[in-house]
């Protein structure tokens, strides 16, 4: 036999340890379908909760980018841009100059000229004061211009604000960068405590796996010895127990994943309703389908790991004293 | 290893090598004593004694569940006292080990049980089949591959037991009071099965407490005494 063919053999006999391995797996998890079932619940549920929470996080992630903080108002005094401008233009032209100069800076998406016209016909159709500005003779409302920054983190929006705020043309700045704040810190508090909870959950689901499958080994203590007098390798008595602990934690994933699209599901239409109140097209976003491959595969290796603690330590216990 | 005068009848190039041996477990129980044979390759020998007097320990020392506190232990060339964990699985797969109780899985088909060492060492499901069913013709269990073993009486399931231990062709079979179970005539019958192995040119050690079928069987006999060889009886000794 050349090294080749020895090489070929090795490697198809190593295939047909770990389907063997496999097949036993899934029919040791067959033949108890409840046992199978109740463990892979209970991890389900365990999982359940993280990714519920990670989820909503992303839908206030989501509900951040709908909010209007991220514009800023420039109070414009059109007196005060350059002096060409100034000289040789009317308000109307040395603002729209302005946006223009605005839209060259890296740090702005956007520019909106909103006029002291248009600033008193939105006040009026969206405030309960119309009847009273009509006793105005003048209208008192500045040039504005709505600037929406590139970046919309608090230090961005408060870099830009400090940028815009030493323009001699600039005559106020406002932004509610305090909610913008709260709301930021409030999102980071929660995906602190999201992380921590999913670590605490992962944990668990690790020493859940690790149990079943402790019992599994005591149950097959018999098998083991008389596997390992057979000459099996530590590998070879390991790996089914290996997969089955994988198996358990990837069913678990699986069956969070199903939990967490019921739950959406029930959730969507309360959601809708109360979307259409805030009169926002706030709807469910569903988890990438890349992430929830990942959530299931990760959840199998934390069954993998839990096996591992598990029968590792039973087989330290075998070797010969 | 100090020179002893033993080393002038001694056989070191033998299959199985036995020098000033000793077992002790914790706390001081001692199993085997200054323990030192040679088995040739192709041998039979019985190991009896009365209970305690060591016979599993010895064999636990051959097939490695136990390892020698003290001495030399060689088998086919390996020293097994300072064998490391990773070559344990390598050096059983030469063994073949029959017990008492039989240790076979009752979830399992005949089948599967003898077929056990050639999963482990990974062979081909044909290259399987073929040798289970030899192995069980050999025994005479052809025709139960299906049945599962809690459908078998006592003898049925030593004769599986067997065949499991010698379906991978090892060089050494061991049996621990494989007969322990049996009646006379099944004794006899297994005792048959070993020697027809034997005569194959199988190594084959037997510990059994049972005299009148060692003499019988009129092969070598090793006897134990409280952890100490007291006998080493060649066939057609007294």
């Amino acid at each position: 036999m050349n090294r080749t063919e020895a090489m070929r053999n090795g490697l198809r006999g190593w295939l047909r340890q770990h389907g063997y391995s496999l097949l036993y797996s899934i029919g040791n998890l067959v033949r108890h379908p409840l046992a199978s079932l109740m463990t892979v619940l209970v991890l389900g549920m365990a999982m359940l909760l993280p990714l519920l929470l990670w989820t909503g996080l992303e839908q206030l992630q989501g509900l951040r980018q709908l909010n209007e903080v991220e514009r800023i108002s420039v109070f414009v005094d059109p007196a005060q841009t350059s002096p060409q401008t100034t000289a040789q233009l009317a308000p109307e032209a040395a603002v729209a100059a302005l946006a223009t100069d605005l839209l060259a800076w890296d740090e702005v998406a956007a520019v909106q000229t909103i006029s002291p016209q248009d600033g008193m016909r939105q006040l009026r159709e969206q405030s309960a004061f119309g009847d009273t500005l009509a006793l105005l003779d003048d209208n008192p409302l500045p040039w504005v211009l709505s600037v929406t920054p590139v970046e919309d983190t608090p230090a961005a929006v408060q870099a830009l604000l400090d940028r815009l705020q030493q323009q001699s043309w600039v005559e106020l700045v406002q932004a509610d960068l305090g909610w913008l704040r709260r709301l930021q810190s409030m999102l980071d508090f929660a995906a602190a405590a999201i992380q921590l909870l999913a670590v605490l959950l992962a944990v668990a689901v690790l020493l859940v796996v690790s149990n079943t499958i402790r019992l599994d080994v005591q149950n097959r203590q018999d098998e083991i010895d008389v596997l390992a007098l057979s000459g099996a390798t530590p590998g070879f008595i390991r790996r089914p127990f290996l997969y089955t602990g994988f198996l358990y934690g990837a069913l678990g994933g699986l069956s969070a994943l199903l939990l967490l699209v019921m739950t959406l599901l029930l959730l969507r239409e309360p959601l809708a309703a109360m979307a259409r109140a805030y009169a926002t097209s706030l709807s469910l976003q569903w988890p990438p389908a890349a992430t929830l491959l990942l959530i299931v595969l990760a959840a199998g290796v934390l069954g993998l790991l839990g096996a591992w603690l598990a029968v590792s330590r039973r087989l330290q216990l075998m070797q010969p004293d | 290893m100090r020179q002893t005068s033993l080393d002038y009848f001694f056989n070191d190039n033998a299959q199985i090598v036995f020098r000033q041996v000793c077992k002790r477990f914790a706390g001081g129980i001692r199993a085997l004593d200054d323990i030192t044979l040679s088995i040739e390759q192709g041998e039979m020998v019985f190991l009896t004694g009365h209970s305690g007097a060591g016979k599993s320990s010895l064999l636990k020392l051959i097939s490695m569940q136990q390892r020698v506190t003290r001495g030399q232990l060689k088998v086919a060339g390996r020293d097994l006292r300072n064998l490391p964990p990773r070559q344990i699985p390598a050096h059983r797969r030469n063994l073949g080990l029959v017990f008492q109780d039989h240790q076979l899985l009752l979830n399992k088909s005949v089948f599967d049980n003898v077929a056990l060492p050639l999963v482990i060492a990974g062979l081909g499901y044909r290259e399987i089949g073929r040798r289970v069913r030899a192995a069980l013709d050999s025994v005479g269990l052809g025709e139960r591959e299906k049945s599962m073993p809690g459908m078998l009486s006592a003898g049925q399931q030593q004769r599986v037991g067997i065949a499991r231990a010698i379906v991978n062709k090892p060089d050494i079979l061991l049996a621990d009071e494989p007969t322990g179970n049996l009646d006379p005539q099944l004794s006899h019958d297994i005792m048959s099965l070993f020697r027809s192995f034997n005569e194959r040119g199988m190594t084959v050690i037997i510990a059994s407490h049972d005299l009148y079928l060692v003499r019988k069987l009129a092969q070598r006999v090793l006897v134990l005494q409280e952890g100490q060889l007291i006998d080493d009886v060649e066939p057609g000794g007294a």
